[in-house]
């Protein structure tokens, strides 16, 4: 071994790291070497001085009121012990769902996924917004003028519910436009999807809807006027019930 | 729901309290306000998403590091590794020369204890990626050489050949701007 390797073995005596044997063998090198003995001096010396330094940084308090805010978005959207639970009895009805409409193999059933991804995005604030806006008629042009949809996805007003229309985006997946739509309420977010592909679906929309009842984020599926929305939001399931019926 | 509520207080009074020391990380490791306080809302956004998954008597704080580090490091994958070379063989001549003044000076002439913190800060920053994440682990959050390694992904024995040439480069640094100040003989 060279001084370089009992370099590394003098620090990590001084991390208090070594087996007693590594130790011994550090201390039989020592008592020959005049380099790795002043080394371990400096070492030593340094380890201290370095402990001290560099100090906890503290984090900003507007920081840290944002981050509060989103664990508390998060711990809305879905508590964390909560998680394996919900899964695995959405699943389960996802499965019997599916197996009782004889629709296993769906297509359809994607489109769960991503509305509940840009829900939890939406509540952790990360969900990226193409137009914020609070006009409900401003974000309707945006989606008309875009030419990106074969229909003109309706933008409801909720500001008599007391919602603010946070602003929308257009989003694609797997070849269907989506067009996004934010609302929030004292901190509680709902985002409504709109979509245009599924045709003849309905025991597939039941199945869904009944899956979704029991789901982690509350999503709402209907379909009127050949449009899809799927709303979703933690809210009783009274209220989501009535939004549904205003926006669908 | 109960359990759930309980993890959340949970979560809360054990994970909240170490903000600064993944903020302190952050800010370290990327060189950048606005990126460290990025970094620290996604880290404990994906530590309570997975907080169910942490094993209670465990270091928490090794834990939400090893979830900084892997959030780094997921953001900058793309990036080109960083490529300064060092020369360790001048590094090694130029810390033996220090080390000798111990030997000739003794302990009450140490030159370290003349510069000011941020000095060592400023080193600290001023080392490679790589060598300044184990210097932070291990000596500013006192990580076990395990914990250190876990939150890297590399082996004890990288963790241990890193702190060695770690320490060397900064003692060698602050030699440096110890000669500048004149506080030691070039």
């Amino acid at each position: 071994m060279d001084c370089d390797t009992y370099h590394e073995l003098i620090v990590a005596d001084l991390d208090d790291t070594l087996s007693p044997s590594e130790r011994e063998t550090v201390r039989a090198h020592l008592e020959d070497c005049t380099i790795c003995r002043n080394a371990r001096a400096l070492e030593a010396e340094f380890l201290a001085h370095l402990r001290r330094v560099p100090r906890l940084v503290e984090t900003p308090t507007a920081v840290q009121e944002r981050l509060r805010v989103a664990l508390r978005r998060e711990a809305m959207a879905a508590p964390p012990s909560a998680r394996p639970r919900i899964l695995a009895i959405a699943a389960a009805f996802c499965v019997l769902a599916a197996l009782a409409a004889g629709l296993w193999s769906s297509p359809g059933v994607d489109y769960i996924g991503s509305v509940t991804d840009d829900y939890r995005l939406a509540a952790a604030s990360r969900l990226p917004l193409d137009v914020t806006t609070g006009d409900p008629n401003a974000l309707a042009r945006y989606f008309h003028t875009s030419r990106r949809f074969t229909f003109p996805p309706p933008v409801s007003d909720l500001r008599a519910f007391g919602y603010r229309l946070v602003g929308g985006a257009i989003r694609e997946r797997r070849g269907v436009v989506f067009a996004v739509i934010v609302y929030e309420r004292d901190g509680e977010i709902v985002v409504c999807h709109r979509f245009h592909d599924v045709e003849g679906r309905t025991r597939l929309d039941i199945a869904l809807r009944r899956y979704e009842r029991a789901g982690d984020v509350g999503t709402w599926i209907t379909r009127r006027a050949g449009v899809v929305s799927c709303l979703t939001g933690r809210l009783p399931p009274e209220e989501l019930e009535r939004l549904v019926g205003m926006i669908a | 729901m109960a359990g759930a509520g309980n993890l959340k207080s949970r979560f809360e009074a054990s994970a909240l309290p170490l903000m600064h020391h993944v903020y302190t990380a952050a800010l370290y490791l990327s060189h950048d306000r606005a990126e460290a306080e990025d970094l620290l809302q996604e880290t404990y956004l994906r530590a309570y998403r997975f907080f169910h998954r942490f094993r209670e008597g465990t270091n928490l704080k090794a834990w939400l590091l090893t979830i900084l580090y892997n959030v780094l490091r997921n953001r900058h994958r793309h990036r080109v590794a960083e490529q300064r070379r060092i020369d360790f063989a001048a590094v090694s001549e130029a810390y033996e020369r220090i080390a000798a003044s111990m030997d000739a000076g003794g302990r009450d002439d140490v030159f370290f204890r003349q510069l000011v913190d941020g000095e060592i800060e400023r080193a600290l920053e001023s080392l490679p990626h790589e060598f300044r994440a184990v210097v932070l682990l291990v000596d500013v959050h006192e990580l076990s050489y395990a914990e250190a390694a876990t939150a890297l992904g590399c082996p004890i024995g990288t963790v241990r050949s890193r702190l060695s040439r770690a320490r060397r480069l900064l003692q060698v640094a602050l030699h440096e701007y110890a000669r500048q100040r004149g506080i030691v003989d070039g």
